[in-house]
């Protein structure tokens, strides 16, 4: 009877333990979910009132959501990388107040070269009106054609150079009998960009020719790249401005 | 839109959202795909973001079906899109290593 008693008591109790556990279990899961969210409120703490709302509850807090709801089946791995985010907020919280900061006074004052907001307003305003050519990210080329007109911005350099000569052979597909080839926002050639421009105008059947819309310093580079009886075979001219 | 001193960091991530600029970006995204760590990858995001070469936009979904609020993203702005260009063009360049003699023709003799 005593044994009996024994075993009931052990069964009991084991049952006992293994709810217990789970109990505990459960609480330490929840504790550490919120483990994440603590420091990042921490890191909050320490950025400045005003981009607190800006930054904490509208960039970090869905962020560290998203993090912990994708890695909802694992929660180590949902745990080591809430930890992970959070701490390397708290860590660079007062670099992001300060890059935010620094730079808000000066948001509408306009301090990039004109080039750029010429571009940019021509990339939003009219896309339907240029045919934007193949242009890669790193040192790609801004290349445009409108009409007989091929207009380049940037710096033509050994790593946008074939850009370049895509450019040119668009420009040569044109039925136009004069081409231009506007570089006025061009900041820098390289020779091989020289020589190949010089080439493609060679390339020109009479009547069909090349002008070419540039500064004077560009001017000067060209002029002094090509020969006078280069230039005499009227296949190319070079406008300045 | 003010000029900015473009970091070998700040070129990875300008890379990306210069590979399609009309495509907004995530900063978990941006995580994964430059393996940069929150510290480093957010505080960018701002001082781009304060530069005003990045705009920011929000998460198109409804938050109680999720079960989350929705994110921010960032896209670039059409400035920013050829001033990266050009600056990434001349970083491209200060890196290149220096050639060291001259390439000849095979068989060449001078």
């Amino acid at each position: 009877m005593t044994g009996f008693l024994w075993a009931a008591f052990g069964i009991l109790g084991g049952f006992g333990m293994a709810a217990i556990g789970d109990m505990v279990s459960e609480e330490v899961r929840d504790r550490l979910d919120h483990l994440p969210h603590a420091i990042l409120r921490l890191a909050a703490r320490r950025l400045d009132p005003a981009l607190r709302a800006s930054l904490y509850e509208e960039v970090w807090l869905p962020d560290l959501a998203y993090h912990l709801k994708g890695d909802e089946a694992r929660p180590v791995t949902r745990l080591y990388h809430g930890i992970c985010f959070a701490v390397g907020m708290l860590a660079s919280a007062d670099r992001s107040s300060r890059s935010l900061n620094g730079a808000r006074p000066e948001d509408n004052r306009p301090s990039l070269p004109d080039i750029h907001e010429g571009v940019a307003n021509v990339a939003q305003a009219a896309k339907a009106v240029f045919s934007p050519l193949q242009l890669d990210g790193l040192g790609g080329l801004e290349a445009e054609i409108s009409g007989n007109r091929l207009i380049v911005v940037g710096e033509i350099d050994l790593v946008n150079v074939k850009a370049f000569r895509a450019a040119l052979l668009e420009l040569g597909k044109i039925p136009a009998t004069t081409l231009i080839l506007d570089i006025r926002r061009v900041r820098f050639m390289n020779a091989r960009s020289v020589t190949m421009l010089m080439d493609f105008a060679a390339t020109l059947k009479p009547p069909r020719r090349v002008m070419v819309a540039c500064d004077t310093g560009l001017a000067r580079l060209l002029n002094i790249a090509t020969t006078s009886s280069e230039r005499a075979t009227g296949q190319w001219s070079i406008i300045t401005q | 839109m003010q000029d900015l001193d473009i970091t070998p960091k700040m070129a990875t991530v300008l890379k990306i959202f210069l590979e399609d600029p009309d495509q907004p970006r995530y900063g978990f995204e941006l995580m994964k795909l430059t393996g940069m760590a929150s510290g480093s990858l957010y505080p960018m995001l701002a001082r781009l973001e304060g530069a005003g070469w990045l705009t920011r936009g929000k998460e198109e979904i409804d938050p109680h079906a999720a079960g989350r609020p929705p994110r921010t993203n960032y896209t670039i702005t059409g400035a920013a899109v050829s001033a990266s260009r050009v600056q990434l063009a001349a970083l491209s360049e200060h890196y290149r290593p220096p050639v060291i003699g001259r390439l000849r023709p095979q068989g060449s003799t001078t």
